[in-house]
């Protein structure tokens, strides 16, 4: 018996662990209302056998691909618990938010999707927002999403390079830092990845976090 | 000015080439400086000369400015009747792109490289070298603008639209800040390199290795952005020449150097605008006489100069082109300033 308590807000539901320590909200259908924007990472190699070149890039587009998916956001964890211990609690949570989704897939979606934050530095700055996001919008990302809120990404998408972007021009440190998590949300991205989220393809638009996803498998 | 002569190379040139060759910049230049690539631009253009037919398209064809009085060679320019004949002629075409978010307040234009085919076909204006001495002189109009009494006068042979390459900007160790950004992440080489591996062969084989996707210019370093459509130092003279023609600069850059290239209709030319078929007289008409470039277009025997014409031309200028009174020549105006 899952000891998960589980509260409606909204169209969403919150889970959580008795004590409050470990908590996350299950999102029905993600971006049907205002679209949601996310960078997919593909594959280019240029070839040519003459001149003995064979480069492998890598590319970021644009796109909603997770439209009409469940998410899984504000996932907290009692700060003082040590790493491991926040894995296994959200592990918990996460398990019954895939039971939810397996029960009921027509209310929530077909797959669970977890956006995590990128990387920033000990400033709090973020390598990939200072090489693409910085060039196309001028103001400070902070600010706009204490404004806005999370659907400042959704503005954000606008301003953004709508065609395929080659990895490579961001250049080395915002190419390393690509779906890097910063160190506190590391148990969350194990706990995600022990349940079986597939290795991101996915990045946040603004910071390069990692998108998780967890298609419903097959019945 | 009377002792220039534009006309066709010849055989006997090749020597003056070679010396022309190495005295250009190295790499920037269209000649190339090896002996024998050069005689073999010299037997194709005298081949291009010499076809009676209309154009396949291939023809490259080569004019050498003479200094009669010294006696040797102090320039040369030449005209590849299509661009990219046997393939694609790649460029990069400056699009614009208005990114707006009323949510953040903001609107701004963004500018975007589209790779594209656009120029292919064109017929490209090519191989300026002009002699330092002779810069400040109008030998680089009669050196540049000769080609476009030829083109207009066997149009058949020629695209409608014209385009020329500038060489683009690059620093003193000949590195080019915008291949260091963009073709260098696509080959792993530096530019001079890439020339050396790449001469001889065509674009399209090395755009194979490009991105097919826009370049957005804001997410290219500062340097980068600042060489685009940026001229290196030995490309302006004949840039203002083709500046002056009434060529657009703004659409089109080298997809390796950023350099700008030119283009546009042939009709729309200065030169070609204001170009007029004119009688020899032996007894010309004693109205006011203005400084021009005087070519006698037949094929066989092309050659322009630089005279003081009327309404008609003199024997003794005519002369100077090989005409005699009663052929007909091409006049158009040296001054650009000149109102059409």
């Amino acid at each position: 018996m899952s000891r998960v308590q589980i509260t409606p807000e909204g169209t969403a539901l919150r889970l959580a662990l008795p004590g409050n320590t470990a908590s996350l909200r299950l999102v029905p259908r993600l971006g049907l209302k205002l679209p949601r924007y996310h960078f997919r990472l593909g594959r280019v190699v240029h070839a040519a056998a003459e001149l003995d070149l064979f480069r492998v890039q890598t590319t970021l587009l644009l796109g909603n691909d997770h439209t009409g998916r469940a998410e899984l956001t504000e996932l907290r964890c009692a700060a003082d618990l040590p790493a491991d211990a926040q894995t296994a609690a959200l592990g918990e949570l996460i398990a019954a938010a895939q039971a939810l989704l397996q029960d009921r897939p027509a209310d929530f979606g077909d797959a669970l999707v977890a956006e995590l934050p990128g990387w920033r530095d000990a400033e709090g700055r973020s390598p990939f927002w200072q090489a693409l996001g910085a060039r196309f919008y001028a103001g400070d990302p902070a600010e706009a999403e204490a404004r806005l809120g999370p659907d400042w990404r959704s503005h954000l998408a606008a301003l953004l390079p709508r065609q395929t972007v080659y990895l490579s021009f961001l250049g080395a440190e915002a190419e390393a830092r690509l779906l890097d998590v910063p160190e506190r949300w590391a148990p969350a991205r194990a706990a995600l990845q022990a349940a079986g989220f597939h290795p991101p393809e996915h990045a946040r638009i603004d910071d390069g976090g990692p998108v998780l996803a967890w298609p419903l498998p097959p019945r | 000015m009377n002792h220039l002569l534009l006309r066709p190379v010849a055989e006997a040139d090749l020597a003056d080439l070679v010396r022309m060759a190495a005295a250009s910049a190295d790499g920037i230049s269209s000649l190339p400086n090896d002996e024998a690539k050069l005689a073999a631009r010299i037997a194709a253009s005298r081949q291009a000369f010499a076809s009676s037919d209309d154009a396949s398209g291939e023809e490259t064809y080569l004019f050498v400015l003479e200094d009669t009085e010294a006696g040797r060679l102090v320039g040369c320019s030449g005209i590849a009747a299509s661009a990219g004949f046997f393939d694609r002629f790649y460029s990069y075409r400056n699009e614009f792109v208005v990114h707006a978010s009323a949510a953040l307040g903001v609107s701004q234009r963004m500018h975007t490289l589209h790779l594209c085919h656009d120029l292919t076909g064109a017929t490209l204006l090519t191989s300026f070298y002009l002699d330092p001495a002779y810069e400040a002189g109008p030998a680089a109009q009669l050196l540049s603008r000769a080609r476009l009494l030829f083109i207009r006068a066997h149009a058949n042979r020629f695209s409608e639209r014209i385009a020329a390459e500038s060489p683009g900007i690059t620093d003193a160790a000949g590195q080019s800040p915008f291949w260091d950004a963009v073709g260098r992440r696509f080959f792993g080489m530096d530019y001079p390199q890439a020339e050396v591996i790449v001469g001889g062969r065509s674009k399209a084989f090395i755009a194979d290795l490009m991105p097919p996707s826009p370049i957005y210019v804001a997410l290219l370093p500062e340097a980068a952005q600042w060489a685009l459509g940026q001229l290196h130092p030995v490309g302006e003279l004949p840039f203002s020449v083709l500046q002056d023609e009434g060529f657009d600069a703004d659409t089109y850059v080298d997809i390796f150097d950023g350099g700008p290239t030119v283009d546009a209709p042939l009709a729309s030319l200065r030169s070609v605008r204001l170009a007029r078929d004119v009688l020899v007289q032996d007894e010309p008409d004693p109205g006011p006489r203005e400084w021009a470039l005087v070519a006698c277009t037949e094929r066989a025997r092309f050659c322009a100069v630089l005279a003081e014409v009327g309404r008609d031309v003199d024997a003794a200028t005519a002369a100077r082109v090989g005409a005699r009174p009663g052929d007909r020549l091409v006049v158009t105006p040296l001054q650009t300033e000149v109102a059409a």
